[in-house]
């Protein structure tokens, strides 16, 4: 038994916004707390399988610029979702696939040159207080996963006490040429595969698109919208064509969720992401649907987006559709881990 | 998600918080979070646990077991139904950062201002914004400001305050534009798997005015637990 003071990730450089996640707080929503969650959760799923975990277990998190650390004893990594090109010693650390690191080993972050959400599982997972059924971080009002915000330098994170039980690599105990050992094979990456240069955001329309005229939804379908550097967890925030909506009276908020397309004043449409409060007062013209949230995420501010409007129930077909397919890709995962060993 | 329009049923905002507890005693599969909001109710659900063999999708499936297991369901509203909540606030100057700003706006005197505040009975109309964050309807129509032209970035907490029609009370330490009338210790959020918000949707809520001594006395047994 590893004395666990010593069982622990030393945070040496925290990135730019390095966050712990799991699946999200669901279920709290009517006392006004937001569900928060892995942004990608595809990538978070996959980062945790490839190193023997529940899919569900505490990962972190990173945005835009990746965090650098160190552990103190050996254990399997996988990093998954955008690629921000990981070193040990140096030498690239092979993403998607798990890599047994040892003891003192300094792991370096960089930055995705494609993406923007990436994911590090450890095998056993975290020692993180659960708030509320998750250990999101919720930056916002402040609980979940380290002391509520974002990791900073110094910051440790207790290895879980489970750790070893499903470990892959168990009896791997040297490193030989190189500073870690990884499989032969690996996980892709599942977003913006088919456009990286101009994301397509399927969505199913509100009553108030039916509403609008025909020239306002032709300005909103024909143009591409750029994400701005304004993008965060809350939301993912776009410039373009206005979408001029007639003068309403103040309208009283209402119940929002993950990709509801809302128009503030300025008719910029801004998309909301993990973060989002439960409710919101800006009118909103479409969702955009659950089979798209990576490719929403995932887009690089700078980069473009364009809409298609699609049917609730095309959007519930792609959402089975890719169901059966992330089964088909877990189950693969999890036996490929289990002959690790 | 689903959404329902209390609206269209013929409801008024405050109801939405029964149906919405009627929902919740169906503990329908797949359904994670049901949020009622000014007479809308969202259903969130998991689309996967609700495929069929049928044609149908999804959301049809699910629509139509609500609608099954809902038809005939009564929603009568009457006070025993509701909870009323008693929340005593310090409008003393000190606390009310906003009386003396607000009086001047609105040419009525701080202690008429007030008086119509703790003299009406409000209702929940939605949870939002931030946790535990009620948004009170029934606020007197002299009190109906727009916002602050420049919003705080830490109002404190349990700040009782007034705007857009509404009013509400600051659970936390949050950015806000909204003006502050007075200030309470009562605890409108906890975060554990108990608690969460003291204030549900459909609750009745009645401020009761106490001096800044009392304030400072509630602070202090506060403290002390």
């Amino acid at each position: 038994m590893t004395n666990k003071k010593f069982a622990l990730i030393d945070t040496l450089n925290p990135g730019l916004f390095t966050t712990i996640q799991d699946k999200g707080r669901v279920g709290w929503q009517a006392h006004g707390v937001s569900v928060s969650g892995a942004a990608d959760l595809n990538s978070m799923m996959i980062a945790n399988l490839l190193v023997g975990n529940d899919g569900n277990a505490p990962i972190i998190e990173f945005v835009m610029l990746a965090p650098t650390l160190t552990f103190s004893r050996d254990c399997v990594i996988a990093t998954a979702g955008a690629n921000f090109s990981f070193t040990i010693d140096g030498i690239p650390l092979p993403h998607g696939r798990p890599v047994k690191i040892f003891a003192g080993t300094v792991l370096k972050g960089g930055r995705a040159s494609r993406g923007a959400y990436g994911y590090l599982g450890i095998s056993g997972g975290m020692c993180i207080d659960i708030v509320m059924g998750s250990v999101s971080t919720d930056t916002g009002s402040h609980f979940g996963g380290v002391a509520g915000r974002r990791l900073k330098t110094s910051d440790m994170i207790f290895f879980s006490e489970q750790f070893d039980s499903l470990s892959p690599f168990k009896d791997v105990k040297s490193r030989g040429d190189l500073p870690f050992v990884s499989t032969n094979w690996g996980v892709k990456d599942l977003f913006g595969v088919k456009a990286p240069e101009e994301m397509l955001l399927r969505f199913i329309p509100t009553k108030r698109w039916d509403g609008l005229s025909n020239k306002v939804r032709e300005g909103f379908l024909s143009n591409t919208y750029r994400v701005t550097n304004e993008s965060n967890r809350m939301g993912i925030r776009l410039v373009g064509e206005k979408i001029e909506l007639e003068q309403v009276e103040l309208q009283p908020s209402e119940p929002v969720v993950m990709g509801t397309i809302q128009v503030p004043p300025n008719g910029q449409p801004i998309v909301l992401s993990v973060d989002r409060q439960t409710i919101g007062g800006y009118p909103s013209i479409g969702t955009v649907i659950s089979v798209d949230r990576a490719n929403l995420v995932q887009t690089q501010p700078g980069s473009s987006i364009r809409f298609l409007e699609v049917s609730l129930a095309d959007a519930q077909r792609a959402l089975i559709q890719e169901n059966n397919a992330m089964k088909d890709l877990f189950r693969t995962i999890e036996s490929r881990v289990r002959e690790l060993n | 998600m689903i959404g329902i329009s209390c609206d269209n049923w013929g409801f008024y905002s405050a109801m939405s918080g029964l149906v919405a507890d009627k929902i919740r005693a169906l503990r329908v599969k797949g359904v994670t979070d049901i949020v009622p909001a000014f007479g809308q109710i969202a259903i969130h659900y998991d689309p996967i646990q609700w495929m069929s063999c049928s044609c149908e999708t999804p959301y049809d499936e699910i629509v139509g077991y609500l609608g099954r297991k809902l038809s005939g369901t009564e929603v009568v509203s009457d006070a025993t139904d509701r909870k009323m909540m008693r929340i005593p606030v310090c409008y003393d100057q000190k606390l009310g950062l906003d009386l003396v700003e607000l009086s001047l706006i609105l040419k009525r005197s701080v202690s008429d201002l007030i008086h119509l505040h703790h003299s009406k009975t409000y209702t929940v109309g939605a949870i939002g914004f931030a946790p535990g964050f009620a948004y009170l309807e029934g606020l007197d129509t002299v009190l109906a400001v727009s916002r602050r032209s420049e919003p705080r970035t830490r109002v404190p907490a349990g700040s009782v305050a007034v705007a857009g029609g509404y009013t509400g009370i600051y659970p936390s330490i949050l950015p806000g534009g909204w003006h502050i009338l007075g200030r309470t210790h009562a605890s409108l959020f906890q975060k554990s798997e108990t608690c969460g918000a003291l204030l549900s949707v459909g609750d009745q809520v009645q401020f009761e005015p106490i001096s800044i001594e009392e304030f400072n006395a509630q602070q202090s047994l506060v403290e002390n637990q």
